[in-house]
């Protein structure tokens, strides 16, 4: 179990004792952990939707200063370049009762992973873990490249060669990273 | 691997929740211990390193070096985060004493204190092994202060064992601290 749901559960508790209801959308580590996937994590929980409440803003920052932690929740991945129906793909989780958690299914997961993988293996190499972790097949690697061609690929013709070629050589390497 | 993580939390990793630690935690052991984990995955890697760029300033690279002989560690990995240390100044030259040959280090390093480490105020807070060291005070008496804290010990022999420091700087320390009423 994560220590990430102690933090929820305190703001789940809270929120219930306020009536409140708060809606969660993840992605990232602690959405393989929710997959049942069991990979080191940091403790902050990336989350694709925004709070608005100053209240609820206000409680989680305050559960996150308790634990060291004031970016524990946080909604960086806004704006994130999403694979198509993602949303119509979302995993529900009951886990909290006034918390709505959904999570990234394993197939977006594995999409944005080889995103990330592309964009940062230069300096970070945890989203190579995560995808050891998750057992991709071959066609799934051929997914996430296919998401990346699609959706990442720049509009300009002088940087879209270099792009495509950057791609073939990640893939080359996933590929034998991860399928051996 | 879960003694070391929990310890590792405690000093402030993000890795978890920090667990209340009874016993003195000494922080130049810890660090030779990390040598042997730096490896297992890439989030410990930055966490490591993200650590030690934060408070390797804070310890004593001699007190590492006495400590090699005792603490199982891994040189080839120690000998890589001390030449990453020094070569982005995160440590002072004097760390080379650590080192036994010149070597360039390429380490995927990715410095975000926030993501890896909990905050430096809740640390100083709660740590302190830590706290001491960061006020400014010396090795010895840092960790004087922050093991008679948290264990009884019979003799100041069992004290200088117990925080890995020569006896006779213990004995002067704690007599100066006993002098002075701080303990």
């Amino acid at each position: 179990m994560s220590d990430l749901n102690i933090l929820l559960k305190e703001l789940n508790d809270w929120l219930r004792e306020q009536n409140f209801e708060i809606e969660l959308i993840i992605i990232g580590a602690y959405a393989l952990h929710l997959h049942g996937i069991s990979s080191r994590m940091t403790m902050d929980i990336d989350t694709l939707n925004h709070i608005e409440h100053p209240r609820v803003i206000s409680k989680i920052f305050e559960i996150g200063e308790k634990y060291g932690l004031p970016e524990w929740l946080n909604s960086q991945a806004q704006g994130l370049i999403l694979p198509g129906d993602f949303y119509k793909r979302i995993i529900r989780s009951d886990l909290f009762s006034n918390i709505l958690l959904s999570y990234a299914s394993r197939i977006d997961l594995i999409k944005l992973k080889v995103a990330a993988y592309y964009y940062r293996h230069s300096f970070e190499q945890k989203d190579l873990d995560d995808l050891k972790l998750l057992k991709i097949s071959s066609g799934e690697l051929d997914d996430g490249i296919d998401f990346l061609l699609e959706s990442h690929t720049p509009e300009q013709n002088r940087f879209k060669n270099d792009f495509v070629r950057d791609v073939t050589l990640i893939h080359l390497k996933l590929k034998e990273f991860l399928l051996g | 691997m879960d003694s070391f993580i929990q310890k590792f939390n405690y000093l402030g990793a993000a890795l978890g929740i920090s667990p209340r630690m009874k016993n003195f935690v000494d922080l130049e052991e810890f660090f030779l211990e990390a040598t042997l984990h730096i490896e297992n995955d890439n989030r410990m890697k930055q966490a490591i390193l993200n650590w030690c760029a934060r408070y390797a300033t804070l310890l004593s690279p001699s007190k590492i070096r006495r400590l090699c002989s005792l603490i199982k560690h891994n040189d080839e990995n120690l000998e890589v985060i001390v030449h990453f240390l020094i070569e982005r100044s995160y440590v002072k030259h004097n760390w080379s004493i650590l080192v036994k040959r010149k070597i360039k280090t390429r380490i995927n390093f990715h410095e975000n204190f926030k993501k890896y480490l909990k905050s430096n105020d809740f640390i100083i807070k709660n740590v302190s092994e830590i706290r001491y060291r960061a006020e400014g005070r010396s090795q010895v008496i840092s960790d004087i202060l922050s093991f008679t804290q948290k264990s009884n010990f019979g003799s100041l022999y069992q004290l200088a064992k117990g925080i890995h420091s020569p006896r006779n700087r213990v004995n002067e320390s704690f007599r100066q601290l006993q002098a002075f009423g701080v303990i």
